[in-house]
C-alpha cells in the first residue's frame, strides 16, 4: 500500500484543463452565477445547484510536522467543518431565510470571488467534470466588522442539459486556516 | 495585586462588566485563575503510543503533553530553558525527544533536558543543573486529564467535591468511557468568562438565541416522525421547563433537563434510549437524565452532545475554542458518524447553534468599550436565594430550577476568592463558612415551614 498523500500533492491536480474553450466558458458561467446567488442572498436558489445526493464536505486542517504532512488535512469520517448532505444544507438555508439567525441580522454584505478555475474531464462520464477553484468570500457585516475565508474547492459537477446549466454532486471545501479565525463560518462557500 | 471586589457582588447577583474588560484584571487572571487552577489538557485517546504528544496551553502557557515509556503521561512548559524559544510547534505528532529548533537544545519527551550542542566546551555542568522544562501537576480523571502548576492546589478530587457525583453522571456513562473522533478550534472575540458561565449556569438563552436553528430543524422533519417529534420535545424542554442546576463552591456548575438531554437526532437518540438499561446500571437510575450542560471551573466544559472544549483566555477581548467531539467508544460505528456530524451541524464554527453564541459574546464585548456600559451593573439575581443544599436527594447546591444563575454566582464568587490571591487553606475555609451559614438559614427556613 502507498503512503498517504496530503490532497494537494497528489499528481492529479498538477495538469492544465482538458475541457476546451467553450465549456470552460459554461462552467466558469455556472460558477459566476452561484457567486452571484449567494452574494444575492437567493439561498433556496442556490440549493436548487446541488443534485439530491450532494456531500458538501470541509475537512479541517491542523499543523503537522513533515513527516505527518499527510494528515494536516483530516480524512473523510474525521473532523469537519462542513460534512453535510442535503438535508442538512436545506436546514442551513431555513435558518438563514428564517429572519432569526442572528448572525444574519441585519445581513450581511458579502463577496464571492472565483478564481483559478480547471476543469477536468471525468473518465467514461461524459456529462461530468472534476473543477477545481480557488475562493475569497469577503464579509462585511455590522457596523464595521469584516472577515474573508480563503480555500479552493473541488468539485464534482454535472451538465444537466444542453443549455449549459450544471448541477453540483460533491463538494470538497478546503479552507486556508487551522485555526478558524472569522467569528464563524455562518456563510456557504 | 488589583483589588477586585467592587466590581463583583456574587452573594447579591450583581456584575460590572469591567471584569470582562480591564488588561490589569486579565493580566491577574494569567496570574491567580489559570496559574493556579485544574484544568484539561488532553484525553487518554488523544494519546494511544509512547512518544505522543499534543501541544495545550494553561491560560497562555503552552504546554505539551506527551505519553510517555511507561504508559504514565507527562507535561510540561512548551519552552527552551535557554532563550524561551518554543519547543513544538506542530499540534501533535509522535516524538522520540523535542529539539529546540533555535540553538539545538534537545529535551526527553518527559521535558528534562538530554543534549546540549557543544556542552562540554561551553557549559560548566552546574550551569545546565536545573535546565528542565517547568512540569505541570497532573491528574487522570477517568481518561481525562487534568492539569495544574500550583502544587498548593487542592488534590483533584477534592477540588470536584460534589460536583463529581454530577460529572460522573457523563462520564461514566458508557462501559469503555470515550474516545476523540474529531476536534475544532477556533477565535471568538470576546471575554473568556462569557463562554465558562454558559454551561455552568445558562440554559435560558436557547429559545432566545437559538430559536432559528431549532425551527429550521423542527421544520424539516415531516410530521409524525421521531425526529419531528424529538424537536417538539426540545421546543417544550424550553418553553416549560423542568430540570435543575447545581453550583459548586470552587466554581463549577451544570444545567439539565430532568426529561432528558435535548439530544434530537433520530438516530442517535434510539440508540441512547436502547442504552438506558446499561447506562441505569452503571450509575443509577437517578442520573439517567443527569447529561448537563456543564462547565468544570475554569473552562473545561461539556455539552450534552458530545461536544468537550476548552476556552483558552487570549487578552481581555478574546478568547480560543478548542472542542473534541468524543463518542461513547461502546456505540456502533453508524451512530459514531452521526455524533460526529450531529456536533458539525450544532456546536462547530460553522454549527447552527454555536453562530449564535459567538455573535452574543462579541457584542457583549463590544458594548462594553463604553466608560458607562462598564460601570453599569449586569444583573445575576435569577432564583437568588432559592438554592439548597443536599436538596430533593442531590449533592451540594442545587436552584431548583434548570433556568438559573446559581451556577455563574458561585463561579464568580470563586473566582473572586481566587483573584484575591489568597491561600488555598484560606480560600476553603471561607467557602465552608458561606456553606455553613448557608446551611444554617436553610435548616431555619425548614423549620419555620415545619412549625407554621
Amino acid at each position: 500500500m502507498s503512503a498517504p498523500q496530503h490532497l494537494f500533492q497528489q499528481l492529479s491536480h498538477f495538469k492544465v484543463s482538458d475541457v476546451g474553450v467553450q465549456t470552460h466558458h459554461d462552467i466558469e458561467q455556472f460558477y459566476f452565477l452561484e457567486a452571484e446567488l449567494l452574494d444575492t442572498r437567493n439561498f433556496e436558489e442556490w440549493l436548487s445547484l446541488f443534485s439530491q445526493d450532494v456531500r458538501y464536505w470541509a475537512p479541517v486542517r491542523e499543523n503537522r510536522s513533515v513527516r505527518d504532512y499527510a494528515y494536516e488535512i483530516a480524512p473523510p469520517g474525521g473532523a469537519a467543518l462542513f460534512d453535510d448532505d442535503h438535508a442538512s444544507l436545506t436546514q442551513r438555508v431555513r435558518r438563514m431565510l428564517s429572519g432569526r439567525a442572528w448572525t444574519e441580522v441585519p445581513a450581511s454584505r458579502t463577496r464571492h470571488l472565483v478564481t483559478n478555475l480547471r476543469a477536468f474531464r471525468v473518465p467514461d462520464r461524459p456529462q461530468d467534470y472534476d473543477v477545481e477553484t480557488s475562493i475569497c468570500v469577503y464579509r462585511n457585516f455590522g457596523e464595521k466588522n469584516e472577515d474573508w475565508v480563503i480555500g479552493k474547492r473541488f468539485d464534482r459537477i454535472s451538465r444537466t442539459d444542453e443549455s449549459g446549466t450544471f448541477n453540483i454532486s460533491r463538494r470538497t471545501l478546503v479552507l486556508d486556516m487551522a485555526t478558524v479565525l472569522p467569528t464563524n463560518l455562518g456563510l456557504f462557500y | 495585586m488589583m483589588d477586585v471586589t467592587q466590581y463583583v457582588d456574587a452573594q447579591n447577583g450583581y456584575l460590572h462588566g469591567e471584569i470582562f474588560t480591564n488588561p490589569e484584571i486579565y493580566e491577574q487572571e494569567l496570574q491567580q485563575v489559570f496559574s493556579r487552577s485544574w484544568v484539561f489538557l488532553a484525553h487518554d485517546s488523544m494519546l494511544p503510543k509512547a512518544g505522543d504528544f499534543i501541544q495545550n496551553y494553561i491560560g497562555e502557557d503552552p504546554v505539551i503533553v506527551a505519553r510517555q515509556k511507561d504508559g504514565s503521561v507527562a507535561a510540561f512548559l512548551n519552552q527552551c530553558r535557554h532563550r524561551g524559544m518554543r519547543l513544538a510547534r506542530v499540534d501533535r505528532g509522535n516524538a522520540k525527544s523535542f529539539t529546540c529548533t533555535f540553538h539545538g537544545w534537545n529535551y526527553s519527551i518527559d521535558g528534562k533536558l538530554a543534549n546540549v550542542p557543544h556542552g562540554d566546551a561551553i557549559y560548566d555542568p552546574k550551569d545546565l543543573s536545573d535546565a528542565n522544562c517547568r512540569r505541570v501537576r497532573l491528574h487522570n480523571y477517568k481518561g481525562f486529564i487534568f492539569g495544574t502548576w500550583d502544587h498548593e492546589a487542592p488534590d483533584f478530587l477534592s477540588y470536584l467535591g460534589d460536583f463529581a457525583w454530577y460529572l460522573d453522571a457523563y462520564l461514566d456513562r458508557y462501559e469503555g468511557g470515550f474516545e476523540v473522533v474529531a476536534f475544532h478550534k477556533w477565535v471568538v472575540p470576546g471575554n473568556w468568562k462569557f463562554n465558562a458561565e454558559q454551561p455552568a449556569s445558562d440554559a435560558y438563552h436557547a429559545a432566545s438565541s437559538h430559536i432559528s436553528a431549532i425551527e429550521a430543524r423542527l421544520a424539516q422533519a415531516p410530521q409524525g416522525e421521531p425526529q419531528t417529534k424529538e424537536a417538539l420535545k426540545r421546543m417544550e424542554m424550553l418553553a416549560a421547563p423542568v430540570g435543575n442546576q447545581v453550583g459548586s463552591p470552587y466554581g463549577h456548575g451544570a444545567g439539565w433537563f430532568t426529561k432528558g438531554a435535548p439530544i434530537n437526532h433520530p438516530v442517535v437518540n434510539a440508540w441512547d434510549e436502547s442504552m438506558i438499561p446499561h447506562v441505569s446500571a452503571r450509575i443509577g437510575a437517578e442520573r439517567v437524565n443527569l447529561m448537563a450542560h456543564a462547565n468544570v471551573f475554569p473552562t473545561f466544559m461539556l455539552l450534552n452532545n458530545f461536544s468537550f472544549r476548552i476556552t483558552l483566555p487570549r487578552g481581555p477581548d478574546k478568547m480560543e475554542i478548542w472542542a473534541w467531539t468524543m463518542v461513547p467508544k461502546c456505540a456502533p460505528d453508524e451512530v459514531k458518524d452521526v455524533m460526529r456530524r450531529e456536533v458539525v451541524h450544532t456546536f462547530s464554527p460553522a454549527g447552527m447553534f454555536e453562530q449564535d453564541d459567538a455573535l452574543n459574546w462579541e457584542e457583549e464585548q463590544h458594548v462594553l468599550r463604553g466608560a458607562m456600559a462598564r460601570r453599569t451593573p449586569l444583573i445575576y439575581r435569577q432564583r437568588l436565594g432559592q438554592a439548597r443544599w443536599d436538596a430533593d436527594g442531590l449533592p451540594g447546591k442545587t436552584a431548583g430550577h434548570v433556568f438559573a444563575e446559581e451556577g455563574a454566582r458561585m463561579l464568580y464568587q470563586h473566582w473572586l476568592d481566587l483573584m484575591s490571591g489568597e491561600s488555598w487553606d484560606s480560600m476553603a475555609a471561607k467557602k465552608q463558612a458561606r456553606e455553613h451559614l448557608e446551611r444554617q438559614r436553610q435548616q431555619a427556613t425548614n423549620t419555620q415551614g415545619a412549625l407554621a
